[in-house]
């Protein structure tokens, strides 16, 4: 071996080690970034935010209250069982435009609002509507408030019990027909049922049974998707235990999610001490991907969690869980999940029960219309998402301000007049508010949703 | 009674001058026949030069201008002579002795000789002629008949010539005045002036076999050597032309200049153009000297130009020349053997594998998926985006374009009749094409045909050419099939011309492909170039060139990425979108996406999903490289190996380089073609080692080939499983309403609504009948900030989408656009079904829109007016679009007319060796 090879041979080796050590060191060291603009930093893509001019408000109210087959001579036939009282207002304290036109078709009709803008300036327009009823078709109490319609609507809670009565009712506000779609979601996943594609008229409302629609599932969830308009979609739901009647609820659509807070949930000392699976929450992924959800309940009182679990999804499979063991408190309900989903939670107090939607995160002025409650109160609640929140209730007619300071995972609980309109305020991180009464025999909620008169801005990716 | 003889001495003034002129002074003393005067022109100061002259006794001493020529200075020093012989000398000319008296006696005899001239020789090689008789070609051509030769006597019987060197001629007395040089030459065929003067006032040249005359050579730098040369010959056209071809002549000038410039290009000279177009303009404006030589001429002339044309040489004659000038040395032994070496058949068994994997897309009229695109439809379009101008994308964008578009033009330019099936071809032939280029490059590192094979298979079956392949990046995978050519033609740039011009349009056309190998190519640039400085010290300019092309190219999008302050943002991949990959680790090891052997197996029916082991294949190779530097090849070696480091440490940045905005978000640079430059570095070491091993080398080769394929059969197997985002797609990603109509008419827009995942619109505007790959500008998508443009195209979109009863169609009409696609990405969430509803729903409700309909690209609507047209460039944008069009076209005209081989540069590269390294030749002689 000559010199020549042993110079080779070390220049080989050295070469090979700086080899692999630049390799081992850029895997130990991980990727660098880099941007258009700069080594070791990230640029977003370019946005441009786009707010569009304010335009007409136009919010569909619900109502007729219906039940199924009252009429002997036609079982399938509707029948109106009652209306809501409406609480409508403007945030100048003026009326919007309301029209009693919007049609069920044989059984009554409900109201439209309309407000225009103010030239450029957006009127927040809200209406809320409540019933109670005590007679032999249903009992119990039933609120809701009148919303903008949607072009995809999902309902969570459903039930395919004996004794339930789900009627879906979608409503086109919107002065052109809407084609609608409907598609079920149960233990086999997603199906289209047979006439689950129909046209509704301008101002018309369509009332659909579940059962009709979803067979034999337990707790189907719908999909409503509606082409050329945007349809409000609500679930009437009755139930009867036997020949006792046992509440009657307004169920809001919701829409998919990863993080779903339901700001109060009352178990009330009756219900505690039934022991029966008073709470329930229902779940669905909507994504094609599996996922879990965590569930935790949590005391307003004083945040603790009192019960907390993981549920399984399949994906376009709906999946049940109830909470047996809930103590007498008010609470919120927080799910999160890294896929999306849909969700509802039912709450039975006494004789009557209400189903729970998850509301949308609201920030800054948002406007509402709480209707009749109980004893002349209404209950706000508010949760706040992540970040402390203080949020302010002042009634739009004049009197005093509430207020409720949020910590960041709290949730609290204002008590207002009803029949009123209140503006709320809300200062610091975004929360989730609903309005409803929960006592037993009287149970019912909304969620408070951001104000529709304010155009939402579309963010662009040019 | 002889006439007296007057000697003219022309001297430079410097330090040096002064031992020069003694030497000339001290040759004139010497001479057997004594001068009459002694005339000393000094060019220059003449002060240091005066005490040298005094001793001469020089009876003039003239102080000329430091810029006067010979010819200025012998005009200067005959209006101080008195009548007699005039003998012309220079300080670099060292007569004989007995010159002058044979000069003289020359002139004694034969009384129409006006001229006598001496045989020039070299001062330090006697023997050898330094000129010895000028004549010139029928256009004029100055052609020297002895320059260089031997002197074995052969000229002696050659007496009567056109012209002569001017250095030693004597002039006779009686035309001394007449046939004064003419200064506007500048000092190059003067003699050949005089000889043609003298010939049409019915005189000649004599040549004087027995005089001679030692002649250092000139002080000339090339560039004004060639200059002059091509002044004197311009001028001499001018002045000899008749007076009503003079005008024609003249105005020819420029046009002529171009065709010099085209034949010195092509005739590998590229130093001859500067000093052509120099000349040019030199010649054209000295009008003033062109009348002055040609009333000079036409005083003296009393006879045709048939007298000089029976002295010029002829076409047969120049042949013969040119051909016992040709040096039959013998060709190099170094062999190709494409076809009984086996490269051929590997070519060809690339060929079968490639369709073999890709037998569905001879049946697809074009290719989608992955970042592909379609390609324009018609040729002149696709030039069309390739120039600076009118962008195809964005409302009213105007700027350069991606040098990837030129790229993408000549690829469509193939298929003619319908380029977006050029795709497909490419796809077809990328692997027999990868494989020949390789082979070729393979020449330059091994004589032996099996190690060539080796190193062709191995680049044929790459990882990243076949994880190109299979997702979809065009870019990477014409960047791998030009790589080795690169190679090929880069590492030899130093040797020809051809090879420097064909090197600088590979690496443009590499780095238009894929710019993210800037920083290794031009680390690989730099090495090669400090190589030449320090080394070899010549030929520096060939490597210099090879980046001139990409500098031109790329020229316009830098300034206007610096100039936004987006500087990173020139590494992005001309043609970006996401893609699956896997670790960090794994793309430095070579395997983009490991992913795709668990989707194999879950294929195959079996349950591993453990991938860590996918880059572990390429461990032979890499190991196998590492031994190249213990053979004699130990640098070559090492410079693969560092190759093979730099493409991998580009590669795992590229995954971090996240730079082009598609649907949304910031995607990564594709580290595919960083890994063929690795995988480049790795095989020729491998072809390295495997050429130096002694044993065993069919079986390490093997093994290498053997663990590379196994790599490749999820990639290769990828079409046929449908794990592949390769789809067959038509000539548009628009609806067939829109490409049919936007073929008919000019520039159609279709604003492209796309609701994206996060809850944001994507919104861009499309002119024609598709967005196109080589529309696609990287400007555009690596813009971090929004510019006017943009916000106007977001207001329309967000009216739009936001469903409000705003009016948008005046907007839609004044932007010129006339069709609005609402599109939908794959599995779309709620919020974007939600954005889609709602556009849908407020647009069918929009007054001046027309509903189209559903089509599988969307739902489209149309305006119902006639929009307004688009708005064009304006007077400063045509200007630059013009200058940047014509100086990118130049760059690349000169390199292509460098690269195009001649007769010479064939015989020239046949007598060398193709392998690079000065160890090669004795060694590969030694192992045959």
């Amino acid at each position: 071996m000559n010199t020549r090879t042993i110079v080779r041979i070390a220049v080989g080796s050295i070469a090979g080690l700086a080899l692999a050590g630049s390799a081992v060191f850029v895997g130990a060291n991980g990727v660098p970034t880099l941007s258009p603009t700069s080594w070791g930093s990230a640029d977003d893509a370019p946005h441009v935010s786009v707010t569009p001019p304010p335009s007409e408000t136009v919010l569909a109210c619900d109502g007729p209250l219906v039940a199924l087959g009252l009429d002997p001579t036609n079982a399938a036939g509707l029948t109106s069982i009652g209306n809501l009282d409406l609480t409508v207002g403007t945030d100048d304290g003026s009326e919007p435009e309301r029209a009693n036109d919007f049609d069920l078709e044989g059984v009554g009709s409900a109201e439209i609002l309309t407000q225009r803008p103010d030239g450029d300036v957006p009127r927040s327009v809200a209406g809320a509507g409540s019933a109670m009823l005590d007679d032999l078709s249903a009992v119990g109490y039933a609120i809701s408030s009148c919303r903008p319609g949607s072009p995809e609507a999902w309902i969570a809670g459903t039930s395919g019990q004996t004794g339930v009565s789900d009627i879906l009712i979608i409503g086109n506000a919107a002065d052109v027909p809407a084609t609608v779609s409907l598609e079920v979601y149960g233990t086999d996943g997603r199906s289209t049922p047979a006439g689950g594609e129909f046209a509704i008229p301008p101002h018309g409302q369509r009332a659909v049974p579940v059962a009709g629609i979803a067979g034999g599932e337990q707790n189907p969830v719908v999909r409503v998707t509606s082409r050329n308009a945007p349809v409000r979609v609500t679930l009437q739901s009755i139930t009867t235990s036997g020949l006792s009647q046992q509440g009657i609820d307004l169920e809001e659509a919701t829409l998919p999610m990863t993080e779903a807070v339901i700001p109060r949930v009352r178990v009330t000392r009756s219900t505690a001490s039934g022991g029966s699976a008073a709470t329930m929450v229902q779940l669905l992924g909507t994504s094609a991907k599996a996922g879990t959800a965590d569930v935790q309940v949590i005391d307003e009182a004083d945040g603790s969690v009192v019960a907390e679990t993981s549920i399984e999804m399949t994906p376009e499979v709906p999946v049940a869980a109830a909470f047996d063991t809930l103590p007498e408190g008010s609470f919120a309900v927080r799910i999160t999940s890294e896929v999306p989903f849909v969700s509802a939670v039912r709450q039975s107090a006494g004789r009557d029960y209400a189903w729970y939607t998850p509301g949308e995160p609201l920030t800054g002025e948002s406007m509402i219309a709480v209707p009749a409650g109980n004893d002349g109160k209404i209950a706000l609640s508010f949760a706040a998402l992540s970040e402390d929140a203080v949020v302010t209730a002042t009634p739009i007619g004049g009197g005093d301000a509430a207020s409720l300071d949020l910590g960041a995972g709290r949730s609290g609980t204002m008590v207002v007049d009803d029949q009123a309109l209140y503006r709320i305020e809300i200062d610091g991180g975004a929360v989730v508010g609903a309005a409803g009464t929960s006592d037993d025999g009287r149970i019912g909620s909304f969620s408070i949703a951001p104000d529709p008169a304010v155009p939402e801005p579309v963010v662009v990716t040019p | 009674m002889p006439a007296p003889v007057h000697a003219v001495l022309v001297a430079r003034s410097s330090a040096a001058a002064a031992a020069r002129l003694e030497r000339a002074l001290e040759a004139i003393r010497a001479q057997s026949q004594p001068i009459a005067s002694l005339a000393i022109v000094v060019r220059g100061d003449p002060a240091p030069l005066r005490a040298a002259a005094d001793a001469a006794k020089a009876s003039h001493v003239i102080a000329a201008p430091e810029r006067a020529s010979f010819a200025g200075a012998i005009e200067l020093a005959l209006t101080h002579l008195p009548e007699g012989h005039v003998w012309l000398l220079d300080d670099d000319a060292v007569p004989e002795p007995g010159t002058l008296a044979k000069l003289a006696s020359a002139l004694e005899r034969q009384p129409s000789v006006a001229i006598a001239a001496p045989k020039v020789v070299r001062a330090g090689d006697r023997r050898r002629i330094a000129s010895f008789g000028v004549t010139m070609t029928t256009t004029g051509r100055t052609v020297e008949l002895a320059q260089g030769e031997y002197d074995q006597g052969q000229h002696d019987r050659d007496d009567d010539v056109l012209g002569a060197d001017v250095r030693g001629s004597l002039v006779r007395a009686d035309v001394a005045a007449a046939l004064v040089p003419d200064r506007a030459m500048l000092g190059a065929d003067e003699g050949l002036d005089m000889g043609v003067r003298a010939r049409l006032g019915g005189r000649r040249v004599s040549l004087v076999p027995d005089a001679r005359i030692a002649v250092w050579p000139p002080r000339q730098t090339p560039l004004r050597r060639e200059y002059t040369r091509r002044v004197a010959q311009l001028h001499r056209r001018l002045v000899y032309a008749s007076p009503l071809t003079l005008p024609l002549k003249w105005i020819a000038l420029l046009p002529l200049a171009v065709w010099a410039t085209v034949l010195a290009l092509v005739g590998k000279r590229p130093g001859r153009v500067a000093p052509e177009w120099m000349a040019t303009f030199t010649v054209l404006v000295r009008l003033a000297a062109i009348a002055r030589s040609r009333r000079r001429l036409k005083s003296f002339r009393t006879g045709s130009w048939s007298q000089v044309d029976a002295l010029r040489m002829g076409a047969a004659q120049l042949r013969e020349r040119q051909q016992a000038s040709v040096d039959p040395r013998g060709e190099s032994t170094d062999k190709l053997e494409f076809f009984s070496g086996g490269g051929a058949w590997a070519v060809l068994g690339g060929l079968a594998i490639s369709v073999a994997a890709f037998v569905a897309l001879l049946t697809w009229p074009a290719m989608g998926g992955g970042a592909l695109l379609p390609l324009r439809q018609s040729v002149g379009d696709l030039w069309r985006d390739a120039l600076w101008g009118m962008r195809p994308e964005g409302l009213s964008e105007v700027g350069p374009a991606d040098p990837f578009s030129v790229v993408i033009a000549l690829l469509g330019s193939i298929w003619p009749g319908g380029p977006s099936y050029a795709l497909v071809l490419l796809w077809l032939f990328a692997t027999p094409l990868s494989i020949l280029g390789a082979w070729f490059a393979a020449t330059r590192f091994t004589a032996r045909p099996a190690a060539r094979t080796v190193f062709a298979v191995l680049w044929g079956i790459a990882p990243p050419l076949w994880e190109a392949l299979a997702q979809g990046r065009s870019a990477a995978v014409i960047a791998h099939v030009l790589l080795p050519w690169l190679l090929f033609a880069g590492i030899a740039a130093h040797r020809s011309w051809t090879s420097a011009g064909a090197a600088s349009i590979l690496l443009a056309g590499v780095l238009a492909c894929s710019p993210s190998l800037a920083p290794v190519l031009g680390l690989a640039w730099l090495v090669g170039l400090i190589v030449a400085i320090c080394v070899r010290r010549r030929r520096i300019a060939h490597i210099v060139w090879v980046i001139v092309p990409t500098i031109a190219m790329f020229a316009p999008l830098v300034s206007r990425q610096m100039s936004r302050g987006t500087v990173w943002a020139l590494f992005a991949d001309p043609d970006s979108a996401a893609f699956a990959h896997g670790s960090a680790a794994a793309v430095a090891g070579g395997s983009i996406n490991p992913g795709a052997w668990s989707v194999l197996f879950a294929d195959l029916g079996l349950e591993w999903s453990a991938v860590w082991w996918a880059p572990i294949l390429l461990a032979p190779a890499a190991l196998l490289a590492l031994s190249a530097p213990a053979t004699r090849k130990t640098w070559l070696g090492v410079g693969a190996l560092v190759l093979a480091a730099a493409g991998s440490i580009t590669a795992v940045v590229d995954l971090g380089a996240r730079l082009s905005v598609s649907d949304g978000v910031r995607v990564a640079v594709w580290p595919g073609t960083a890994l063929s430059v690795a995988w480049l570095g790795i095989i020729v070491a491998c072809a390295i080692a495997v050429d130096g091993v002694r044993r065993g080398r069919p079986l390490l080769a093997a093994v290498v080939i053997a663990c590379t394929v196994f790599a490749v059969v999820p990639h290769a197997t990828s079409l046929h499983r449908g794990d592949t985002p390769l789809y067959a797609g038509s000539d548009s990603t628009l609806p067939a309403y829109v490409s049919a109509q936007a073929r008919a008419a000019d520039d159609m827009g279709t604003l492209i609504l796309t609701p994206l995942a996060d809850g944001t619109v994507a919104a861009k505007v499309v002119w024609g009948t598709s967005e196109t790959l080589g529309g696609a500008s990287t400007l555009e998508r690596t813009n971090v900030e929004v510019s006017d443009d943009d916000v106007a195209v977001a207001e329309l979109a967000g009216a739009i989408m936001s469903g409000s009863s705003s009016t948008v169609i005046d907007q839609v009409r004044e932007a010129g656009l006339t069709f609005v696609l609402l599109r939908e990405q794959d599995a779309p969430g709620t919020d974007q079904r939600v954005m889609a509803l709602t556009a849908q729903a407020s647009m069918d409700q929009r007054a001046g829109f027309i509903r189209v309909g559903e089509t599988a690209h969307g739902v489209l609507w149309s305006v119902e007016e006639t929009p307004v047209p688009r708005s064009g460039m304006d007077a400063g944008e045509t200007t630059v679009a013009w200058i940047t069009s014509l100086v990118q076209g130049l760059a690349l005209l000169v390199a292509l007319l460098l690269a195009i081989p001649t007769r010479r540069t064939r015989e020239e590269s046949r007598q060398k060796s193709r392998l690079i390294g000065p160890w090669n030749a004795p060694r590969e002689e030694r192992t045959r």
